[in-house]
């Protein structure tokens, strides 16, 4: 059996005084997940629930065989360091840092080895002139490329993206989902989002 | 680690720059009031070695040292050749020299004494006074030079010297004489460093009457330094000059006058030293206050560092690291600054009060370097306290 590399049991988690239900999920190693709903439907929640970045309240989350509510806040940490790769909306990244700071800086977190990413950030269509330069400096299209990038360096388990091309034009948008993708062929991904039109490249498609 | 902590501080380098003012001001208030004072002191104790009792018309203990010792203030009455007389007869009574003060010489004080002088006084470090060049010549109209003074009068060995008596504007001319620079001290770290000496009988002829121009034979002097033959003999000096003159001639210690004159002026370094504190207290609000101004943004850090799985002790290190950086860009600055406002000070002091700065420093000023550095970092690790746990979605998902 393909082990897993997402799955959810009876999934809540507490926000403020809302409590959020999630539907159950099954996501083998080797595809891919569009969760679709509108805007407050608690996408978001859901990815950083997964992330280990909310608390989960009730419910069972295993990534890569994982249960995150065993794990401390350190090892948690740790694990999503190795295991999850996250892009998001916007602000994923250190204005300060450049595109292979942030590549270096996630290989450490990681423990994985120092190696030169230039050709990961060249296979997102990001010229060599920008791979030193602090990010801010990038347009907010660069920039994504360059935070998807930084969540797939480490090779991880998982993707979690939220919602990553809402905040892009459309030829933007097409370079992002087509980064994202191939991922899945070598781990998993699953994207939240509120755009229809993104379900035909999935292999899932989940409705909150 | 050091790599974000430089970048992230090169960034922010507005409010780092002005958080490293506040700090280097602070602490040059702290460092530099607590080094002078502590300067001043030594200084005023300094010039008092080696002399075991002032002896003067009666007078305030203070005054008394202050114008024997520093020619600081206005002299009392002089004492006659009686009682120099019986004070040089008392028991217990090892030396004594007499000065004669008043004079001056292109702004410098002029000290009227016998050789003597230079061998019972001693320097800073309670070492004997030595003389750079030549020495204190027979003649009565040899002039002694202290180290700055000569440099400042731009004066060598054979100099001719026109002392008139009084300030010696030349407004009010009197007697002059032409006297010659016979010697030139080594410096001494006392305020003899600023002065000009001359012999008692240069000062009886600048003192002549203007108008018959009689000479005393033995003029009045302003002070007798005195020398114990035992240190608890001073006391029954003390004693019998008091019963012998009715308390016409006072007999002073000059440590205790000094310290008489630190207590008064205790107040004002206690109102200094809360000042300094307040001053760092405000430093640590106003470090605090950018940390809090920059939460936001530094929440934001944590997030995305967070959700790159970046553990506490990395995230902690490297603020540690951007604390100690800022402190000691501070601390480089307030040595510089103190180092600076000391010389510029210290000068001032010198050539107004005739009145040496002895440096100080030692482990109180490394004690208040080293608080300001464990200031700084806990004020960089306190906005990551606040924000590494609790904000973490919302740091994330909140517009710019």
């Amino acid at each position: 059996m393909t082990e897993l590399a997402l799955s959810t049991t009876g999934l809540a988690v507490a926000l403020g005084r809302r409590h959020l239900k999630f539907p159950d999920l099954a996501l083998a190693a080797g595809s891919s997940m569009l969760v679709l709903g509108p805007s407050g439907s608690g996408k978001s929640t859901l990815i950083q629930a997964l992330a280990g970045l909310l608390p989960i309240q009730q419910g069972d989350a295993r990534v890569a065989g994982q249960s995150l509510g065993a794990l401390s806040a350190p090892a948690l940490d740790r694990f999503r360091a190795r295991h999850l790769g996250l892009v998001f909306q916007t602000l994923n990244l250190l204005p300060y840092f450049s595109a292979l700071d942030h590549l270096r800086l996630a290989r450490e977190f990681a423990g994985l080895p120092a190696r030169d990413d230039a050709s990961a950030l060249d296979g997102l269509g990001l010229a060599a002139d920008l791979h030193q330069r602090p990010v801010r400096h990038l347009s907010v299209g660069q920039q994504q490329r360059v935070a998807v990038a930084r969540a797939l360096v480490t090779q991880p388990s998982l993707v979690l993206a939220d919602e990553p091309t809402s905040a892009l034009d459309e030829s933007n948008r097409d370079l992002v989902v087509g980064a994202l993708l191939p991922q899945a062929a070598e781990s998993a991904l699953l994207m939240v989002s509120h755009d229809r039109s993104l379900a035909t490249h999935f292999d899932q498609v989940i409705e909150l | 680690m050091l790599r974000l902590a430089l970048k992230s501080l090169s960034y922010r380098r507005g409010s780092v720059g002005l958080t490293l003012v506040a700090i280097a001001l602070a602490l040059v208030m702290v460092v530099l009031g607590g080094r002078l004072s502590e300067g001043v002191k030594n200084g005023l104790y300094s010039g008092s070695r080696g002399v075991d009792l002032v002896v003067a018309r009666s007078a305030g203990d203070v005054q008394i040292v202050m114008q024997a010792l520093y020619q600081i203030g206005p002299g009392g009455a002089g004492m006659g050749p009686d009682d120099q007389a019986l004070v040089a007869a008392l028991d217990d009574i090892a030396w004594v020299v007499p000065v004669a003060l008043g004079d001056s010489h292109r702004g410098l004080p002029v000290v009227a004494t016998t050789p003597a002088y230079l061998e019972r006084v001693a320097d800073a470090n309670g070492q004997p006074i030595a003389f750079a060049a030549g020495h204190w010549a027979d003649e009565w109209t040899a002039v002694v030079l202290g180290a700055r003074a000569a440099k400042q009068l731009g004066y060598a060995l054979g100099h001719s010297v026109t002392l008139s008596h009084g300030s010696g504007t030349g407004l009010e001319r009197g007697h002059e004489q032409v006297l010659t620079v016979s010697g030139i001290l080594a410096p001494t770290g006392t305020p003899l460093d600023n002065r000009v000496l001359v012999s008692l009988e240069a000062d009886r002829l600048l003192n002549a009457d203007p108008i018959t121009g009689a000479v005393a034979e033995q003029g009045p002097v302003t002070a007798l330094l005195v020398g114990a033959k035992r240190k608890v003999g001073v006391f029954r000096i003390q004693r019998d000059l008091e019963r012998l003159t009715d308390g016409r001639l006072r007999a002073v210690i000059p440590g205790a006058a000094l310290t008489q004159l630190w207590q008064l002026v205790g107040v004002v370094q206690a109102a200094t030293q809360v000042l300094s504190g307040l001053m760092l207290g405000f430093a640590a609000l106003t470090l605090v206050t950018l940390a809090l101004m920059n939460w936001r943004q530094r929440r934001r850090e944590c997030a995305v560092l967070r959700a790159m799985g970046s553990p506490f002790g990395f995230a902690v290190g490297a603020h540690v690291v951007e604390g100690i950086i800022v402190a000691a860009a501070s601390i480089a600055l307030a040595v510089v600054a103190t180092a600076v406002g000391f010389e510029w000070i210290s000068a001032w002091v010198l050539d107004e009060y005739g009145l040496l700065i002895a440096p100080a420093g030692g482990v109180a000023e490394w004690l208040v370097y080293g608080a300001a550095t464990l200031l700084a970092v806990a004020a960089t690790v306190l906005p990551l306290l606040i924000s590494w746990r609790g904000a973490i979605a919302s740091g994330l998902t909140e517009t710019q």
